[in-house]
């Protein structure tokens, strides 16, 4: 037997056998192992352990976590996330562990406060654009259809009485009884009078 | 991993924008819609329509109705009154621009002067059938217009002189009668020019 042989054990004489049903003593044991692994995880360790229940403790949580990860708090991870991004900015920046005040570090925390407040902002933001709009849209109808029709007057002025079709009666005036028959020389007037404002309008403009 | 469930979140936010907005919209134009369309107002000016300015066509006319004056005045001139009255009657065969208004004024000028080449000519009837076609024509008061009923009342004249010189009871009745239509036919026109030019003089 070497000393150094993994297989040289101790007497097992307190040791039982695998198969052996557990006795008091071994199941005290187990109950106060199981509380304090409880303490542990609810997070109140007990402020001194034995060195044996020590070892036993660190495999025990090392195979709770195996089995089931923990899952840490969203400020505790945000907070350890955050620390360790400082940390890396901080070394690039040539520092020693500090976060650089140069560098906008903006907490994880509240940035997720703003990733939360974002869609409500563009929704209150779209709101009011539509809104505007609407108010901009139903006020230029409500314009239009009160609004006097300037244009079209001015785009349809009616045209001097001069260049107009109209009676003659201002252009001959009472007919003399004498001049009852005198239809060659009104008809002239009345042909040069056109003829004028057809020349007017025409000079104007007004006719193509 | 939490980026597609916030794009899932903004979706759902902006479908539902999408259809308030939609909504809005719909429901403001509908109230726009329902609302009672609002007596047309008053024109402020008169749209000028194409054939109340002086055009080319209505010059045209002028110029046909002023030629047939003038040949009638040639064949007067010349002793030949069937002609004339024929190229009187040219005038009313003239083509004016739809709502012309010279168009009644020179038919009507016509029309007397007709009625007075068939009056020397020893047609009263004929001449008092175009005085009573241009009255009928005429959709208003005017100058012209009274000039019918002056041209009127010198047929009728004529005609009550015609019988003057007759000793039947029945002639001399009927004188009196075409006598006082043809005061009748001047008070008309007399009637109408006074209208014409107070209202041309700006009064009432």
């Amino acid at each position: 037997m070497r000393p150094d042989d993994p297989t040289d054990l101790p007497p097992d004489d307190d040791v039982p056998a695998p198969d052996a049903p557990a006795d008091a003593t071994e199941r005290a044991a187990a109950k106060a192992f199981a509380e304090l692994i409880d303490k542990v995880v609810a997070g109140r360790p007990p402020a001194a352990v034995p060195a044996e229940q020590q070892e036993l403790l660190e495999v025990a949580t090392a195979l709770r976590a195996s089995v089931r990860p923990v899952e840490l708090g969203a400020s505790r991870r945000a907070a350890i996330v955050e620390s360790a991004l400082a940390a890396a900015i901080d070394r690039r920046a040539g520092g020693h562990g500090r976060v650089s005040a140069s560098l906008p570090v903006v907490p994880i925390g509240r940035a997720a406060g703003r990733r939360n407040r974002a869609p409500w902002i563009v929704a209150a933001t779209t709101s009011l654009v539509a809104a505007a709009a609407l108010t901009l849209w139903l006020r230029d109808r409500g314009a239009e259809r009160a609004a006097p029709p300037a244009p079209v007057a001015a785009a349809a002025a009616p045209l001097p009485v001069e260049l107009r079709s109209r009676p003659a009666d201002p252009l001959i005036g009472a007919i003399p009884a004498e001049r009852a028959g005198a239809a060659l020389d009104r008809i002239d007037t009345i042909y040069a009078d056109r003829l004028d404002g057809f020349r007017a309008r025409t000079m104007s403009g007004g006719l193509r | 991993m939490t980026s597609i469930p916030l794009l899932r979140a903004w979706r759902r936010r902006a479908i539902g924008l999408v259809v308030v907005v939609v909504a809005a919209l719909v429901a403001c134009d509908s109230a726009e819609d329902a609302r009672p369309t609002p007596p047309p107002a008053g024109r402020v000016t008169q749209v000028t329509q194409p054939e109340d300015g002086i055009d080319q066509r209505l010059m045209i006319a002028l110029s046909q109705a002023k030629n047939f004056h003038h040949k009638a005045k040639v064949y007067m001139s010349d002793g030949k009154p069937d002609l004339a009255i024929a190229a009187v009657r040219g005038v009313l065969a003239v083509q004016f621009p739809a709502g012309a208004a010279e168009a009644e004024d020179v038919r009507a000028d016509a029309r007397a002067l007709l009625a007075k080449l068939l009056l020397a000519q020893g047609q009263p009837d004929a001449a008092m059938s175009e005085i009573d076609a241009g009255l009928a024509a005429a959709t208003r008061e005017s100058f012209f217009v009274a000039n019918l009923y002056t041209v009127r009342g010198e047929i009728l004249e004529a005609q009550a002189a015609t019988l003057d010189g007759a000793t039947a009871p029945a002639d001399a009745t009927r004188a009196r009668e075409l006598k006082r239509q043809a005061i009748v036919a001047y008070d008309k026109s007399i009637a109408i020019n006074e209208a014409l030019q107070q209202r041309l003089m700006g009064h009432p």
